[in-house]
């Protein structure tokens, strides 16, 4: 394998360490705050009731908007160097980027499409929680609707991405 | 256990309490002084303990034109079966509105409005006008809030979770100060002050069910007592008619509101039957609360109660979404017991509210002592013999801010005395007796004990050989009291305070058994069965007790100055 | 899960001393509150337990604590009949007294910066005449009530983590102050709740209002507190 493939995976495996272990930081720090990352049989029970108790989602939409959007910023500066590679050689952009046709980077590149998909619609919902003043019924609807958004846009596009590589 | 050596504390007025008449006391004397140190000592949260944040119905004050102070004292007169001291009784209704606009315009609460925009005003029992001033049904969280927040506008010195143990003299018998235990540390502390107002809220908590917030265990009556001070109408103890029954569950004895009454509810036993019919055939329900608490108490005595030992309390007939509407905090009381007063009958006995009792004042809530000062439902006197809805929270804001002001003038003649360290030495040894035990009674089985015995004994209708009977009791719980033990250390160590309480407690307790014992009449709040009838001629008198030089309580009585008002129209 | 009533209940306490116990067989009855748990362990098992309560009818806020990581009133939180364990844990947020005993002071040191007392406006000498259907009431009046038991402090993701955030009471205070038209420190208040660590610290997780047991809307208030700082006042 060329040098500047394994410069690259060694980049890419830095950054999702980085993402693992920022997402232990925020749940950690979370279990310390109130509401935490409880799954206990009585939280669990609580949240099976309908009504305010669901507000919790709100703590997890949170928790995950954070870590998607540490995950995208770290993959963008990762980003930024591999294409950079494009003013030192031609050649060598090509060689690196040939990784990006590859099945695991294309289930990466799914992975990274439901992360942004997520932090996009979640941003847009933030802002609208105050453009529309959303409560906390309103905002929770919402952020089931982000929810579903992204799973079926995510499903969708991952799909576009992945399916060649198995093609 | 060794005591940590104790610091001191020198402030010119010591406010211990702080309910609406600690808080309103330090209003008002910061108001009259700025210069002034004051310090509050709190044995609960500061502005959160207490029963003034727990007043549901509201405050009387005289606000419209066609109602006038001489209307409420009348009405606070009759409703106190004419044994009130008429001085404070005329002194609360007069000041009652000033405080309402001091409230509104100074501290910033906000009560319920008419349409107009004016201050509504609610009907309550035992009154000739509509004159209850309330926000909704949390007008002690308004009140309490409020001063609360003026508290950061004036920053007294703030001894929070900090309990008054006792009041400490100079050798030459003056007020020198108060000894404060710090709850969370273990750690004594002098306070040295030239004023000190005792505003920690009466004992009502003495009964097995029972209404007030956990604090009010007779702390400052009985500071009063052991400093020597005379106690009046000891005997005169309010019995809320419609207080919680939940089983085991603390909620027990927490209060349904007395509006339920007002807007019609049904009291019926356990056979159905309307019984207040037998009791006060033309007022039925709305009959005030000394008559509707017996008549309860006397339906389930006789066995016409219901399983849980109550009676029950019914204002389904008005329709789910109109209780709903009117009376949404009590609905979700009951509904946390598992009972449902928009749907259905609840539960409820008679349940110790109020203590009419307390220290000896004048209107400027000074007592014998010089420099110590008495406010709110420490007092006695100004309800009599019954204190009517209303006037209880009127009364710890109008005398806690008449004893600020008080304060403040006599801050400025009164010097800092020298305590007398054997006094103190022994206040602080008393106090730590219980931890240095290793085996002794439980303080949580003795305040059961007692909880029972004031119950049975000295209850909603009493006889004089079942007060004897409590008397002796009482005393051999002092002597149990006198053995208690407490494991842990002396930091945040709640059963060794719940020990300090019972022993205040009992000191009260027999206080207001023996003026029981001596009051051979019934009137207001104090019924006996072998003296039900009230008498006028041998018993407009109040009865006083206090400890004589021995320590043995000595009981007498005075008779009422009738100064304002004669005897009217009997009650 | 089925409806079984349980004899006992099981319950975990976080305790603060390293050895005392943490475990706690409770005999139910009916009803019970978390607080009844409480008293009961502290009679029957344990005198050393160390809790917080006074009013127990919800009114004095005092008695707050996490029951099973949620704050909640210990008083007026049930424990159903079909429930097996509860775990309780001092509020979040704040520095542990003792067990379930918290140090309130950070929460009152924010409480204190929006400067919560009414400054009233000169000449209201007599109470204001208000129509309660005005706007300002209606605005104001489902805001009122709170206990500052603290719960929306400890459910907020942003003041129980330690951030520097006037936290959700003390912003729901500033809001029923700025819309009073008793106040004069109006303009004061906006901008205090407009610096870095007021109402653009909110994170949008709603665990205050999702907790408040007295059903205010902390979240609101700063909603309208981020409007109002924009347009000047309401
Ligand atoms: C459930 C309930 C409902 C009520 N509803 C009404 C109503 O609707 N209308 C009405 O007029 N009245 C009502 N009352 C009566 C009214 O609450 C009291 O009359 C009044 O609040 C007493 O005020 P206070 O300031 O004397 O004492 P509290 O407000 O009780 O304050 C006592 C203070 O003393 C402190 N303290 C106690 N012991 C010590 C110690 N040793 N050292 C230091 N501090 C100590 C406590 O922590 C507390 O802060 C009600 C009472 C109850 C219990
Ligand atoms: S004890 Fe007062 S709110 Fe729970």
């Amino acid at each position: 394998m060329p040098a500047i493939q394994l410069l690259f995976i060694a980049g890419l495996t830095a950054v999702l360490a980085g993402v693992v272990g920022f997402a232990a930081v925020v749940l950690a720090s979370a279990a310390r705050s109130g509401g935490g990352p409880h799954v206990t049989s009585g939280f669990l029970r609580r949240f099976a009731r309908p009504g305010r108790e669901r507000a919790e989602l709100h703590r997890w939409a949170f928790y995950l908007h954070r870590i998607t959007g540490f995950a995208i910023f770290a993959f963008l500066c990762l980003h930024i160097l591999d294409v950079s590679t494009y003013a030192l050689s031609p050649a060598l952009y090509d060689e690196l980027h040939g990784l990006y046709a590859t099945a695991p980077m294309r289930v990466f590149e799914a992975g990274l499409l439901v992360a942004i998909l997520f932090h996009t619609l979640n941003g847009l919902r933030l802002v609208a929680v105050d453009v529309a003043d959303m409560g906390i019924d309103a905002s929770r609807r919402a952020l089931v609707a982000v929810a579903a958004l992204t799973v079926v846009l995510g499903a969708a596009g991952g799909a576009v991405i992945v399916a060649p590589a198995f093609a | 256990m060794a005591m940590a050596a104790f610091e001191t504390i020198d402030t010119d007025v010591a406010v211990i309490g702080s309910g609406g008449a600690g808080l309103m006391c330090v209003l008002h004397a910061a108001a009259a002084d700025p210069s002034l140190d004051i310090t509050v000592v709190s044995k609960g949260a500061v502005g959160r303990s207490g029963c003034t944040r727990m007043v549901q119905g509201g405050f009387n004050a005289a606000l419209d034109p066609d109602d006038s102070p001489e209307l409420h004292f009348d009405d606070t007169l009759k409703g106190g079966a004419y044994l009130n001291d008429q001085e404070l009784a005329w002194t609360l209704v007069c000041d009652a509105p000033k405080v309402i606009s001091e409230l509104e315009t100074v501290a910033g609460c906000f009560f319920d409005r008419r349409p107009d925009g004016r201050i509504f005003q609610k009907p309550f029992a035992g009154q000739s006008f509509d004159r209850t001033v309330h926000r909704g049904d949390l007008t002690g969280i308004e009140i309490m809030g409020r001063l609360r927040d003026q508290m950061f506008r004036l920053g007294p010195r703030e001894l929070e979770d900090a309990r008054a143990l006792d009041l400490i003299l100079d050798s030459s018998g003056e007020l020198a100060g108060v000894s404060v235990l710090d709850v969370r540390t273990g750690a004594v502390a002098l306070l040295r002050a030239r004023v000190v107002v005792l505003a920690t809220g009466g004992a009502a908590t003495m009964y097995r069910i029972a209404a007030p917030a956990r604090e009010k265990t007779g702390d400052g009556v009985a500071m009063c007592m052991r400093a020597g001070l005379e106690l009046r109408d000891m005997e005169m103890l309010q019995f809320h008619p419609t207080g919680l029954l939940a089983g085991e569950s603390r909620l027990t004895g927490a209060v349904l509101e007395e509006g339920l009454r007002g807007a019609g509810a049904y009291l019926r036993n356990a056979e159905g039957e309307r019984y207040m019919e037998r009791y006060d055939p033309e007022r039925m329900e709305r009959s005030t609360r000394d008559v509707v608490s017996r008549a309860g108490y006397l339906e389930i005595m006789e066995g016409r109660g219901t399983p849980e030992g109550g009676v029950l309390i019914d204002i389904s007939h008005l329709g789910i979404e109109e209780v709903e509407r009117r009376f949404p905090g009590m609905v979700q009381r009951t509904r946390q017991i598992g009972a449902d007063l928009a749907r259905g009958p609840v539960p409820v006995s008679p349940t110790a509210h109020f203590h009419m009792g307390g220290a000896i004042i004048d209107r400027d809530c000074q007592t014998s002592i010089a420099g110590l000062l008495v406010a709110g439902e420490d007092a006695g006197g100004t309800h009599g013999a019954n204190r009517l809805g209303g006037n209880g929270v009127a009364e710890s804001t109008v005398f806690g801010a008449r004893a600020g002001d008080r304060a403040a003038v006599i801050a400025r003649e009164r010097d800092l005395r020298e305590p007398d360290h054997g006094q103190l030495g022994r206040s602080v040894e008393r106090a730590f007796a219980p931890l240095g035990r290793d085996s002794g009674a439980s303080p949580f089985e003795l305040t059961r004990a007692l909880k029972e015995v004031m119950w049975d004994g000295c209850g909603v209708v009493r006889d004089g050989e079942r007060l004897r009977a409590a008397a002796e009791t009482i005393d051999d719980l002092a002597e149990r009291v006198r053995t208690v033990a407490v494991p842990g250390p002396a930091e945040v160590n709640y059963a060794w305070q719940e020990a300090l309480d019972v022993r205040n407690q009992l000191d009260v307790a027999r206080a207001v058994v023996v003026s029981a014992l001596s009051r051979e009449e019934s009137r207001g709040a104090h019924h006996r069965t072998d003296f039900p009838e009230r008498d006028d001629e041998r018993w407009l008198r109040y009865v006083v007790v206090g400890l004589d030089s021995d320590g043995e309580l000595q009981s007498s009585s005075r008779p009422v100055a009738l100064e304002r008002r004669r005897l009217a129209s009997k009650a | 899960m089925a409806e079984v009533e349980q004899a006992t209940v099981s319950v975990r306490v976080a305790r603060s001393d390293a050895g005392a116990e943490t475990t706690f067989e409770v005999e139910r009855f009916e009803p019970m509150t978390v607080l009844d748990l409480l008293l009961a362990i502290q009679r029957e098992q344990d005198l050393s337990i160390a809790f917080r309560f006074s009013c127990r009818v919800g009114m004095c806020g005092t008695c707050t604590v996490r029951v099973d990581g949620r704050a909640a009133l210990a008083c007026t939180t049930p424990v159903e009949r079909d429930v097996r364990d509860v775990r309780l844990e001092p509020m979040a947020g704040l520095p542990v007294v003792r067990d379930l005993i918290v140090d309130m002071a950070p929460f009152w040191d924010e409480w204190a910066r929006v400067t919560p007392y009414l400054v009233p406006r000169a000449g209201l000498d007599e109470p204001a005449v208000i129509e309660p259907d005005s706007e300002e009431r209606r605005r104001i009046d489902p805001s009122l009530d709170c206990i500052t038991c603290g719960a929306c402090y400890s459910s907020c993701g942003v003041s129980a983590s330690g951030r520097d955030f006037l936290g959700p009471a003390a912003l729901t205070r500033a809001m029923v102050l700025v819309a009073d038209s008793r106040d004069a420190a109006r303009d004061e208040r906006l901008r205090a709740v407009g610096q870095s660590d007021g109402v653009d610290r909110c994170r949008y997780i709603y665990g205050c209002s999702a907790v408040c047991p007295k059903g205010l809307d902390p979240a609101g208030a700063i909603r309208a507190l981020r409007r109002w700082r924009l347009g000047g006042g309401p």
